[in-house]
């Protein structure tokens, strides 16, 4: 573990230097070159573990979902067999290679494809092959669906698009794996979902949700008075940890942040429960549970606001007093990409908690939109060539250690390599 | 003509039911957006002053059951979330800076009202 505690009341805090990385302007290539894009497909999104969500989406024996991966040009099926395990599958029937499953999700103990009938069962195996006896000699065993590798970690999907992964889901995980053990994920089987397809590449969006330098500035209203304060006006980070290509920062909370008197209904809406944190929709009671963890708010500051859990390469998990959401940046080209945001919120019993849900996912989408529909500026900006460099401060290390892992990736020639010290 | 019509009382929020009672979260979103600020301001007035006569009268109740008059009252209610997005915080109909239209969707919503 690396961890780096900076006061942010200091002159200025040494997260950068603290994480080993160079404090020079990195270089924009990354952002807008498309020979550099195809390099971080093969070298990156066809070679790491990527995660895919939470096993709660496929809760029960024969649920199902289709993950489009596009820029690998693959279409995933993602089951849970009868013996109650996660798979994962090409979607892709044996016989002449046409789509086997048409719905993005559902609940199937069998495929059959439309085609000529051929049938799976969820677990891969062909079952089933119209006229057989017409085929010439055909083993139903070698036909079945072909697997990807699919693996689990606290919960967490993982597939790797290696058809012989070369290295273990635990292995890429490494000390982080460890450490992130056994947090508990509060209303993991109920999700709200953002989704937008924005054209910007797909670093420019992860960088959006990775520092806060950014809040007092986009977000002055929304959530501007939350993230920053006199103590800490610039919303520096409290602490930042790296593991391998993994990253983490906690984000500062202003605890004195009450709605202003003009936020007549979000006084109103809010005014029957304590909930601590504007960007929260969940009871105190889980919230302490959370708390408690040791990963969670590492320095337990009492101004504690998010982690931001960056897991390498385009998936990040935000934990807050609240509960958590995460991110997907899925790549579609070197400046498109397809943005899926799920917030994992209870669900409402009574009035109140209903209209508190709705006052948050409206904040939640005006967050959201000031967040994203800046990045397609800065993707303008970056095509333009007028900058060859960006100079990032201390609080954006995350993005500078995003940088560093993506080149490491692009240029190894092995996996092993690309994890290395 | 469809029933715009609300539970006694509330006879003064009837004009609004046509444009802010919809039944989804995204939906409501979409009606703040696309409304003009002296469209919301009214809207975000007549119904914040009945706002706690309302929650008054779903206090307790089955709010999957709610239909009719009372679904809509209740979906003018949550409005008003969308409503005070304009005016409490942006000043104006939508947040500044931010284009228009855009593409960032809430495709899955809640299970009650979603």
């Amino acid at each position: 573990m690396n961890e780096q505690v900076a006061d942010f009341r200091a002159e200025r805090t040494n997260l950068t230097e603290l994480a080993g990385l160079s404090k020079e302007p990195v270089s924009l290539e990354p952002y807008r070159s498309q020979e550099w894009f195809e390099r971080e497909v093969n070298q990156i999104f066809k070679r790491a573990w990527l995660c895919l969500g939470r096993e709660e989406r496929i809760a029960n024996p024969g649920d199902f979902f289709v993950q489009k991966i596009e820029v690998a040009k693959t279409d995933i099926i993602v089951t849970r067999t009868k013996g109650g395990h996660v798979r994962a599958f090409h979607n892709v029937c044996a016989h002449r290679s046409n789509k086997l499953v048409l719905d993005p999700e559902g609940n199937a103990s069998r495929f059959i494809c439309r085609y000529h009938n051929w049938t799976y069962r969820n677990d891969g195996e062909l079952i089933g092959v119209p006229d057989q006896k017409n085929f010439f000699d055909l083993d139903k065993k070698s036909c079945g669906l072909k697997p990807i590798a699919c693996d689990m970690w606290e919960g967490w999907i993982f597939i790797n698009l290696q058809p012989e992964p070369e290295v273990t889901l635990e292995e890429f995980l490494g000390d982080f794996g460890e450490i992130y053990k056994g947090i508990p994920y509060l209303n993991a089987d109920k999700s709200i979902l953002f989704v937008s397809r924005l054209k910007a590449n797909w670093k420019v969006i992860a960088d959006a949700f990775a520092e806060t330098y950014h809040i007092p500035a986009i977000h002055p209203e929304t959530i501007g008075a939350t993230f920053a304060s006199n103590e800490n006006p610039f919303a520096r980070p409290i602490s930042a940890q790296t593991w391998g290509p993994h990253r983490s920062v906690s984000t500062y909370g202003n605890p004195a942040y009450a709605p202003p008197e003009k936020a007549k209904v979000e006084r109103l809406f809010y005014s029957n429960t304590a909930t601590g944190n504007v960007l929260s929709a969940a009871s105190l009671e889980d919230t302490q549970v959370l708390l408690q963890h040791p990963a969670i708010n590492p320095t337990k500051s009492e101004s504690w606001a998010v982690d931001v859990t960056w897991m390498f390469p385009h998936f990040q998990i935000d934990v807050s007093p609240g509960g958590f959401w995460t991110h997907h940046f899925w790549p579609v080209s070197q400046n498109e990409t397809l943005w899926e945001s799920r917030f994992h919120v209870p669900d409402a019993t009574d009035i109140w908690s209903r209209l508190q849900q709705e006052h948050y996912i409206a904040r939640l989408a005006e967050i959201l939109l000031e967040d994203v529909g800046n990045t397609e500026r800065t993707q303008e900006g970056i095509d333009s060539g007028a900058m060859e460099t960006m100079p990032l401060q201390d609080g954006e290390v995350m993005i500078r250690h995003s940088l560093h892992n993506v080149r490491k990736w692009v240029e190894a020639a092995t996996v092993r390599e690309a994890l290395a010290k | 003509m469809p029933d715009t019509t609300l539970p006694a009382g509330f006879e003064s929020l009837q004009p609004f039911v046509r444009y802010w009672a919809v039944p989804g979260v995204q939906e409501r979103r979409e009606r703040r957006e696309e409304a003009s600020m002296e469209e919301i301001t009214e809207f975000y007035d007549a119904m914040l002053e009945k706002a706690e006569s309302a929650i008054k009268l779903f206090e307790g109740r089955d709010l999957g059951a709610l239909e009719g008059a009372e679904l809509r009252l209740m979906q003018l209610l949550l409005a008003l979330a969308h409503a005070s997005m304009a005016t409490e915080l942006h000043r104006q109909p939508r947040a500044p800076h931010t284009p228009y239209p855009h593409n960032v969707r809430l495709v899955k919503g809640p299970p009650l009202f979603g």
